[in-house]
């Protein structure tokens, strides 16, 4: 069975008039790893993993199997493992509801909350996924304002909704992971996080059970270091197209063995397609996400304009190694070393590391509208990479919401874009 | 309704003499520290020499601070850059850049990078108030100190206590004033005093005081024209300008606590020895150590702790983590006000404000107390959709001789 028609039976089966009856039911998590299993299609070891890895999360979370707790992206979800818990990223739900095609849906319940359609499309679809039904209510919140304020905002509503715990880390903007007090300071609120994450599951977190999930986060950080290692090279060996896909892992993976051994695999598929041929006229850094909904865009710059995505910045290892005997302080150190947190500068020096390690042609930065931290620095960085003679592009538009976004006017910039590129080589 | 009205109070008079003395204060520009949020601890720069103003932003280069900062960013943030680049603040001390939301944090960086106004400093304010987070904010309170000294200030124990008890004089003179909003019908016109209040924030002690005495010089000489049945409105929400006040002003609403950003937010006290003003007995309980005249202090560290305290314990705005106590507190402000319904001034893009609406919304709701959202671009213009969701609103809310909720 092809990878497309495994993808529509899912598609089928949750956005028909049963959809939140499935989700709830664990037969359909049997079915679809049945159908997993059974797939031909998948061309890389590593893609089929995580798509497995995503079905047992997701039925963790779904059916109480284990009891599962919402985790804004970049809360160490390693915490949560400790804790024998299940996270649950709301705004990986909505990128999925988009690709089903049926994040408008959930955009419209939330508008009728109040929700401005001026707020991030990813929180929005989140909050309106929880008004319908179709997320899974979590027995805590667990928030943290690195990158944005949406998350914690969106928590708070919803931990309204549905009765249960919030806890929100204030990550300080202002400070490094140099900095001992900001370390003490956020060190101590995920102390009191995790107490709650005990409460919830009503187990007490050994140091060894720390221990433990903190050694497999470092183990999946050594090999997405290896992956990018190899994503240096010539032509590139893993395209935006699947690349991307892997983000999930860095929101939800940190800590638990699933994303450890979706990296490994990940690494021998890559050193299996090295040998791909090579098409590849530009090599391109993309700045935040791309959009979720059906569109061409990524297709056809990598297919048709042979401007391939050879890096993407969230999949950037930022971070040192966490330190196993010290689990709460490493993990506040790096929440704090984020470089798209604080000031600007951080960001700027990161992609311009990026641009040098990667090889880097042009930088495209796809501006989500809601976005008031990647699309809030959009404009700085132009000028900022401007000044390093570093090609750039703001692609306008909204990672969600398909309405908010005119792919033909985006693929008349982009070829402008790959157009000027190409006179600069000449 | 919807006819046009005067306000022929006190403030007609008077405001040109506000003007002049807000004009007057401006004392040598080198003195001067500019700031935008009210978490900012203000007592601090006043100690340590310098005459704190708050920054309210220009719309008139708007269109260049949007080269640095993009058009769906909170367009507060991009006035006050636009500001900047109009040249008010060339020689001036410095600015106090405090990352109270996301959009105040990219201000801070296209300040540092694109205008040249010094940052005396640039720092965090914790969004709780438990120990954790009084420990990190004495931090970031030393970090400014240690900015204004920088920049060639001194803070003393006596500085700064004086400092404390100016800000504390007018705090309490400001709820004097409030005092008499909470009769039938309102004292002052709503746009009056929050352009007073947005007055008193870019003054320096003395006029200050100055400025709290007009009211009181001349409260027997009001010509008010405003009666009983003109609907009563709490206002809140972020940052506004006065536009929407002289709007609501125009069709006959009385804002009778103006609560938002621009205003009351950065004036209100939590003291429990201030006798007006719900909120002082709203949080005496649960922080019985705060004693505003800071009897006995005499070391910087106590005084020091004393403000963070304050300033962690106040009535919490919409980026601080706890949203029920700020969501009650503006249900008992509407009844302590004989308000009949509230109305959250927002500006587009502002996501504290915007992320509240739907908790706000539902405990109003159950309260009983219309509701009205105003998202704007800062500079409120009054145009026709407005004015008619104004007036619609009103009609809704009030009847004559209904009584307040
Ligand atoms: S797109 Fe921006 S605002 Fe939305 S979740 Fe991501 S960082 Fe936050
Ligand atoms: S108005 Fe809103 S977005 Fe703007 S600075 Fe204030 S809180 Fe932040």
């Amino acid at each position: 069975m092809a990878p497309r028609t495994f993808g529509d039976l899912i598609k089928t089966g949750l956005m028909g008039p049963v959809g939140k009856r499935l989700l709830r039911a664990r037969a359909s998590y049997a079915v679809a790893r049945y159908l997993l299993n059974r797939a031909s299609g998948f061309d890389m070891e590593s893609a089929k993993l995580m798509t497995r890895f995503a079905i047992d999360e997701s039925e963790k979370a779904y059916t109480g199997k284990r009891l599962g707790v919402w985790t804004t992206a970049f809360f160490p979800t390693e915490l949560v493992y400790a804790a024998g818990l299940t996270p649950f990223s709301p705004e990986v739900s909505s990128a999925v509801a988009a690709s089903l095609g049926a994040a408008s849906k959930f955009l419209s319940a939330a508008d009728a909350q109040w929700y401005s359609t001026d707020l991030c499309s990813f929180h929005r679809a989140a909050a309106g996924g929880l008004i319908e039904g179709f997320l899974p209510k979590p027995r805590a919140f667990l928030a943290s304002h690195h990158l944005c304020d949406g998350g914690p905002f969106l928590f708070r509503n919803a931990a309204n909704v549905v009765g249960a715990p919030l806890y929100v880390v204030d990550v300080p903007p202002t400070a490094g992971p140099s900095d001992s007090e900001a370390v003490i300071y956020v060190a101590s609120q995920l102390k009191e996080a995790l107490a709650l994450l005990e409460h919830v599951s009503n187990k007490r977190v050994t140091p060894e059970d720390l221990k433990a999930t903190v050694r497999l986060s470092n183990e999946c950080r050594h090999f997405m270091v290896q992956v990018n290692e190899l994503r240096r090279r010539r032509p590139s060996p893993l395209t935006g197209v699947h690349a991307f896909s892997y983000i999930y892992l860095t929101f939800c993976g940190p800590g638990s063995k699933g994303a450890v051994d979706v990296y490994k695999a990940l690494v021998r598929d890559i050193e299996h397609r090295i040998a791909v041929p090579d098409g590849e006229r530009y090599r391109l850094l993309w700045l935040h996400l791309r959009p979720y909904f059906p569109n061409t865009i990524l297709h056809h710059l990598e297919k048709d304009l042979g401007a391939v995505v050879a890096f993407e910045e969230l999949n950037e290892v930022y971070w040192e190694p966490l330190d196993e005997d010290r689990p709460l302080e490493s993990l506040a150190a790096k929440m704090l070393s984020h470089p798209g947190y604080g000031p600007v500068e951080r960001r700027i020096r990161a992609i311009i590391r990026m641009v040098e390690r990667y090889h880097i042609d042009g930088v495209i930065n796809f501006g989500n509208w809601g976005c008031r931290q990647s699309t809030g620095s959009a404009y700085m960085l132009k000028e900022a990479l401007r000044e390093e003679g570093i090609p750039y592009l703001v692609l306008d538009g909204d990672c969600i919401n398909g309405d908010n976004f005119s792919e033909g006017q985006a693929l008349t910039r982009i070829e402008g874009f790959l157009e000027m590129l190409s006179e600069r080589a000449s | 309704m919807a006819t046009l009205r005067k306000y022929g109070n006190f403030f007609n008079g008077v405001w040109p003499l506000v003007k002049d003395l807000v004009k007057e204060e401006i004392p040598l520009q080198s003195k001067l520290v500019g700031w935008f949020c009210t978490y900012t601890p203000l007592e601090v720069i006043v100690a340590a020499g310098f005459q704190p103003f708050r920054i309210f932003g220009s719309s008139e280069r708007i269109a260049e601070a949007g080269v640095y900062l993009p058009p769906n960013l909170c367009p507060y943030v991009r006035a006050c850059l636009g500001e900047a680049f109009l040249g008010r603040f060339d020689g001036i001390a410095g600015v106090v850049l405090v990352h109270s939301c996301n959009a105040m944090g990219q201000l801070a960086s296209a300040w540092r990078r694109y205008t040249n106004v010094p940052v005396i400093a640039e720092v965090h304010i914790p969004r709780d108030s438990d120990s954790k987070a009084m420990v990190y904010m004495l931090s970031q309170v030393r970090s400014l100190i240690r900015g204004l000294e920088r920049a060639g200030g001194t803070v003393t124990v006596d500085s700064l206590l004086t400092a404390i008890r100016t800000s504390w004089a007018i705090r309490a003179g400001w709820n004097d004033l409030l005092a008499k909003q909470r009769r039938v019908p309102a004292f002052y016109s709503g746009a009056g005093l929050s352009r007073l209040g947005r007055s008193l924030q870019r003054a320096g002690p003395d006029q200050a005081k100055a400025l709290l005495d007009l009211p009181r010089q001349t409260e027997y000489s009001d010509t008010t024209t405003r009666t009983g049945n003109n609907p009563r409105f709490i206002l809140t929400g972020s940052v506004v300008s006065p536009g929407l006040l002289d709007l609501l002003d125009s069709v006959g609403a009385d804002v009778v606590y103006d609560e938002t950003c621009s205003c009351g937010r950065a004036l209100f006290s939590v003291c429990k020895d201030v006798k007006h003003g719900v909120e002082g007995a709203l949080l005496e309980s649960a922080f019985p150590r705060i004693d505003p005249n800071c009897e006995g202090a005499s070391e910087l560290d106590t005084l020091i702790e004393y403000l963070a305290s304050w300033y962690l314990n106040r009535i919490p705005c919409a980026r601080m983590k706890p949203a029920g106590q700020r969501i009650r507190y503006l249900v008992s402000l509407a009844k302590e006000y004989s308000a009949q319904g509230v109305i959250s001034s927002v500006v587009k893009f502002c996501d504290p404000y915007l992320y509240e609406q739907p908790l706000l919304r539902q405990a109003l709701l159950k309260e009983g107390i219309p509701y009205l959202l105003i998202e704007h671009e800062y500079e409120v213009v009054p145009e026709g959709r407005l004015l008619t969701r104004l007036e619609a609103f009103i009609e809704k809310t009030w009847r004559p001789g209904r009584s307040a909720i």
